[in-house]
């Protein structure tokens, strides 16, 4: 490199990084600033939906289609404590059971259900709990 | 011939290349996020999922395809700037969280655009164009470093050195995003972490300390590659386990972190006087590198924002048109390389006009269906009987 060059570069790398670290964290989510926050808090849960089958086997939603869950779009939000869930996967969800649609009763009864995973004990095994939120009908894929 | 392109234009036009693939994106997510807000009567909202979303999008497209063309046109990546501020403000509004793999490459366009005024300043009007240039990218460079060590800072502020300790935060968000069944050795990858403790724990001192060393991009060549190996293994990570992917960041660091120009040189020597290897060497580049710009296009279509194989062609042209292409050859026995554009501009904006029709005709639903959602309204409007 350009002698020359190197410490007003350093100077203007300085410069900039450090304005960024103090605008972002001053003003917040501002385009283009931003904190890069998305995973900084630790959760107590984590949440997903699943498709749960009779035989009491989960399985991804995806794997399943012609859904068919009564005359209301699913709403996932609904009914089940929604702690430690992930937004855009849960509309995802929402989105491909709206867009897979069924006849009522043309597949097999398959429940859409919130399991939630905890860590009682944080070295140890998760502890995992399912909330009902639909009972439909759907056939495997 | 000229000299070898210089590593300022290479990141300049990996740069543009990245950001404008963010504004193709955003009209695509703000109109599918506008359609069930977080949300509702928000004007931004409003906006971004009305006709004007696109003409800032194709606003922002052209100014960076302006911007990557030549040196000195800081005007074009201010108003891509300018145009993606509503943009992504709308979008975060309607999907209730901000996006933040478009605030990281709009940083660093930010970053280019501090970096080149704060050059004027330092370096005087004596300055030539190629050190204008280094000096912007130097800018650039700082955001991207800049962009990690406020993740790592967030999570300290957060939650305080907990957060690189703690072993359950990491196996939560992995169980929160496995396949329920299979999904080859990966997901096998992911499940061993999530029984495990001291793998949690041990990944999370890591990412942890990788954010926070991020500022040695900035300390020489050799640390800049280490770093930029570290940070891609934290985003390999993180796409692996839970399917996200920040791919601006991760080409950003690819393009910026390596001596691409003098490797290419170096082969470039060795191949000087076998012009047969030259050109297989020449053809090998071109196929691989338009196979990232493919990556970078199906990589979004891979996580449902856009519609269709045509966009992603669309991109695909508009993104390997803006990258650095070089050509190597040999004159009087010597190697030489010379910047190009291989492919002429004019593809670039073949790859703008397409997306501007395609866009036309989906807004107008004259477009095949061919994405999930685009299914759903059909499916919503046969039965409820409503736009």
């Amino acid at each position: 490199m350009d002698d020359r060059l190197r410490s007003p570069l350093s100077v203007i790398a300085c410069l900039v990084f450090t304005a960024y670290v103090v605008a972002a964290f001053a003003l917040g989510e501002l385009y283009p600033l931003s904190r890069f926050h998305m995973f900084s808090r630790i959760p107590e849960a984590s949440s997903r939906i699943l498709a749960r089958a009779l035989d009491g086997s989960v399985h991804d939603v995806h794997e399943y289609g012609r859904w068919s869950c009564g005359d209301a779009p699913l709403d996932v939000s609904l009914r089940c404590d929604a702690r430690g869930h992930y937004p855009d996967i849960d509309r995802r969800v929402e989105r491909y059971v709206r867009a897979h649609p069924g006849a009522r009763g043309e597949g097999a009864p398959v429940e859409i259900v919130r399991r939630t995973y905890s860590f009682p004990d944080p070295w140890g095994p998760p502890a995992v709990g399912d909330c009902v939120i639909a009972a439909c009908t759907a056939a495997r894929e | 011939m000229t000299g070898a392109l210089a590593p300022a234009d290479r990141w300049r036009r990996s740069l543009a290349a990245v950001v404008s693939l963010d504004f193709v994106l955003s009209p695509f997510l703000g109109a599918r996020f506008a359609q069930h807000p977080a949300l509702e009567g928000d004007p931004w909202v409003r906006m971004v999922g009305s006709p004007l979303a696109w003409a800032l999008g194709t606003t922002g497209v052209v100014a960076l395809l302006a911007f990557g063309a030549r040196r000195g046109r800081w005007w074009a990546a201010a108003i891509a700037l300018a145009a993606g501020f509503p943009l992504q403000e709308g979008i975060g509004r309607a999907a209730g969280v901000y996006f933040e793999p478009m605030h990281q490459t709009g940083g660093v366009l930010l970053g280019w655009l501090a970096g080149a005024a704060l050059g004027r300043l330092i370096l005087g009007p004596g300055a030539t164009s190629e050190q204008r240039e280094r000096a912007a990218a130097t800018g650039a460079l700082a955001v991207l470093a800049a962009g990690y060590v406020n993740a790592g800072l967030s999570k300290v502020a957060q939650s305080g050195l907990a957060w690189a300790t703690t072993p359950s935060h990491v196996r939560l968000m992995i169980l929160a995003h496995l396949p329920a069944t299979g999904g080859g050795s990966v997901a096998d990858v992911g499940r061993a972490i999530a029984a495990s403790g001291e793998a949690g724990a041990a990944i999370a001192t890591v990412a942890l300390l990788t954010e926070l060393g991020a500022f040695s991009l900035l300390l020489g060549s050799r640390a800049r590659m280490l770093w930029s190996v570290l940070l891609l293994a934290f985003h390999g990570g993180l796409y692996a386990t839970t399917g996200i992917l920040f791919t601006g960041g991760a080409t950003l660091l690819i393009a910026f972190g390596f001596p691409w120009d003098r490797w290419l040189a170096r082969v470039a020597l060795r191949l000087a006087h076998d012009v047969r290897s030259l050109r297989a060497a020449r053809t090998l580049a071109i196929v691989v590198v338009t196979g990232a710009a493919l990556w970078l296009g199906l990589s979004a279509r891979v996580q449902h924002h856009m519609p269709g194989p045509l966009f992603v062609l669309a991109c695909a042209l508009a993104a390997a048109a803006q990258l650095p292409w070089t050509r190597s050859g040999s004159a009087d026995g010597l190697p030489v390389s010379e910047p190009l554009p291989v492919l002429p501009r004019r593809v670039a904006w073949v790859g703008a006009t397409i997306l501007a029709l395609l866009s036309t005709l989906w807004l107008a639903g004259v477009v095949p269906r061919s994405h999930p959602d685009d299914a759903a309204r059909a499916h919503e409007r046969a039965t409820h009987g409503r736009r």
